[in-house]
C-alpha cells in the first residue's frame, strides 16, 4: 500500500472518528446541561439527573486486584510499553451492583449497563517494572456519585399467601370465620364438642380463638418470610433502578463532580471537531490531487 | 479546494446550529414535563379539599367561616390551574395553603375530629401531597432556570429570538 493511500485512509478514519466523538460528546454535554437534578424518591419515571453518594447494594464488597483496596466498583486497565507508546493488554472491572443514595431514597446502578467514570483520569497508576503499568478507577462507599439515565421503579415480589395490604388482623379473623361457616359439616366436626349439631356460644368463642390464632400464625410466618426475603435480597429497600434509555441517549455515571464531567465532555467534543475538520480537509485535499 | 473547505466549515456551522436548536427544544420540553408533574399533584390535592371540608362540617360548631374561606380558596386555585400563568397559580396556592393550615390548626382543638379516622387519613394524604408538591416545585423551578439561562445565553439567544423560544416563569407560593 502506498504512503499516500495509507495517509488517505488514516485521514478518513480520523475524520470519521472525530465526527462521532464530536457529536456524541456534544449531545451528552447538552443533555447534562439541560436536565435539572431530581431527588430519587420524587423523580418522575424517565430520563433524570441524580446526585448523591455511592453505597453498597447488598452485594459483598469488592477490592481491586492490584492494590487490594476495598470499594464498591473498580476498573483496572493493564498497559504494556512497546517501545513507542503504552498499549492496553487487559481490562477488568467489577460487576456487583452499587446504589446511588440521596436524602430521599436509593437507586440501583448495574456496572456494565453504565460506563462508570468513562474518560475520567484514573484514581491511581501503579507501575510494575518499566514496561508495565496498571490504571485503576475506583468508587468507594460514600463517594459522591453523579448519574444521568433512565429511572424506573423496581418491582417488589409479593409474598406468597400474604394477607392483602390494608387488611387488619381483626378483619382477617372475621373473613376467616366467614369462610369456615360456608362449610358447616367441617365447622361442626371441628367445634361441635357436645355433638348436638349446633355451634353454641362457648363453641363459637372457641372458633373465634382458633381463627385469631390462625391469623396470628399467618402474620408471624409472613414476618419471618419478610425477614428471610430481606436476608436473601438485602437490596430490597432500593426502590429504583437507573438504566440506559431505550433510545440513543447516554447513561452517564461518575464519581467526579458534574462540572468536571461536563468540562471533559466539552473538551472531547472540541478535540473530536478538530479531528473531523483536519481529517476531512486532508481527504478533500487528497481527492483534489487525485482527480487533478 | 478552497470551495470544499468553505463547504466543510458551513457543514460544521450547520451541525452546531442544529445542536443549539435541539438544546432549546430540550429545555423547553423539560419545563413542560416538570410542570405536568406538579399539575397532577395539585389536582389530586385540590380533589381532597372538599372531603376535608365535609368531614369538618359534620362537627356542629366547627367554624363555618373558615370552611367557607377554604372552599373559596380551593375554587380560586382550581380556576388558576385551569388557565392562568405560574404567578397567578402561585398566589392562589399560597392562599389555599394558608387556609388549609388554618383549618388544621383549629381542628387541633377538636379531640373528636382529631380522632376521626377519615379526618386523620385526609390530613395525612394532604400533607403527603404537599411534600411531593414542594419537591416537584423545586425541580420545576430548576428546569425553568436552565431554560431561562439557555434562552438568554449567547449564541442560543439569537436562535431563541428567531424561533420564539421564551423565558418561563418560576412557581413561587407567595402572595402577589
Amino acid at each position: 500500500m502506498s504512503d499516500e493511500l495509507e495517509a488517505f485512509l488514516g485521514a478518513a478514519v480520523i475524520g470519521f472518528t472525530g465526527y462521532v466523538m464530536w457529536r456524541r460528546n456534544m449531545r451528552a454535554a447538552s443533555l447534562m446541561e439541560g436536565t435539572a437534578t431530581s431527588r430519587v424518591a420524587t423523580a418522575a419515571k424517565g430520563y433524570v439527573e441524580l446526585f448523591g453518594i455511592a453505597r453498597e447494594a447488598g452485594e459483598a464488597p469488592v477490592s481491586d486486584p492490584v492494590q487490594h483496596q476495598g470499594c464498591l466498583w473498580f476498573k483496572v486497565v493493564t498497559e504494556r510499553y512497546n517501545g513507542k507508546s503504552w498499549e492496553v493488554v487487559h481490562r477488568e472491572s467489577s460487576t456487583a451492583p452499587l446504589a446511588l443514595q440521596d436524602d430521599s431514597g436509593s437507586c440501583l446502578i448495574v456496572p456494565g449497563e453504565a460506563n462508570i467514570d468513562e474518560e475520567q483520569d484514573p484514581d491511581a497508576i501503579v507501575r510494575d517494572g518499566v514496561s508495565r503499568r496498571y490504571k485503576i478507577w475506583r468508587v468507594a462507599q460514600g463517594d459522591p456519585l453523579y448519574a444521568l439515565g433512565f429511572l424506573e421503579r423496581r418491582r417488589a415480589a409479593p409474598l406468597e399467601g400474604a394477607i392483602p395490604v390494608g387488611i387488619t388482623a381483626g378483619q382477617a379473623e372475621v373473613g376467616l370465620l366467614r369462610v369456615w361457616k360456608r362449610d358447616q359439616a367441617k365447622l361442626l366436626g371441628r367445634f361441635d364438642l357436645d355433638g348436638n349439631g349446633r355451634i353454641d356460644a362457648a363453641e363459637w368463642e372457641r372458633a373465634r380463638v382458633a381463627a385469631r390464632d390462625t391469623v396470628a400464625g399467618h402474620l408471624a410466618r409472613e414476618a419471618a418470610g419478610a425477614q428471610v426475603a430481606a436476608a436473601a435480597a438485602p437490596d430490597a429497600e432500593i426502590g429504583y433502578r437507573l438504566r440506559r434509555p431505550d433510545d440513543d441517549r447516554p447513561l452517564i455515571v461518575s464519581s467526579r463532580p458534574e462540572a468536571e464531567v461536563l468540562r471533559r465532555l466539552r473538551r472531547r467534543s472540541w478535540v473530536g471537531l478538530a479531528m473531523f475538520v483536519a481529517g476531512t480537509l486532508y481527504v478533500l485535499y487528497a481527492l483534489g490531487r487525485y482527480f487533478a | 479546494m478552497t470551495g470544499l473547505a468553505i463547504l466543510l466549515l458551513l457543514f460544521v456551522a450547520a451541525v452546531y446550529v442544529v445542536a443549539l436548536y435541539n438544546q432549546l427544544v430540550l429545555v423547553k420540553h423539560n419545563v413542560a414535563k416538570a410542570w405536568a408533574n406538579i399539575d397532577v399533584l395539585l389536582k389530586q390535592r385540590n380533589d381532597e379539599i372538599p372531603k376535608l371540608i365535609e368531614v369538618c362540617r359534620a362537627y356542629t360548631g366547627f367554624e363555618s367561616v373558615l370552611l367557607t374561606r377554604l372552599a373559596g380558596a380551593r375554587a380560586a386555585a382550581v380556576a388558576a390551574l385551569a388557565g392562568s400563568g405560574a404567578h397567578a397559580i402561585g398566589a392562589a396556592e399560597a392562599r389555599l395553603r394558608a387556609e388549609v393550615a388554618g383549618v388544621i390548626a383549629v381542628a387541633e382543638a377538636w379531640p373528636e375530629l382529631k380522632a376521626n379516622p377519615q379526618y386523620r387519613a385526609l390530613q395525612e394524604r394532604i400533607s403527603g401531597l404537599e411534600t411531593a408538591i414542594a419537591d416537584r416545585r423545586e425541580f420545576y423551578n430548576e428546569s425553568v432556570r436552565i431554560n431561562n439561562v439557555t434562552v438568554e445565553r449567547f449564541p442560543t439567544n439569537m436562535l431563541a429570538g428567531w424561533f420564539a423560544f421564551r423565558r418561563a416563569d418560576l412557581l413561587e407560593f407567595r402572595d402577589v
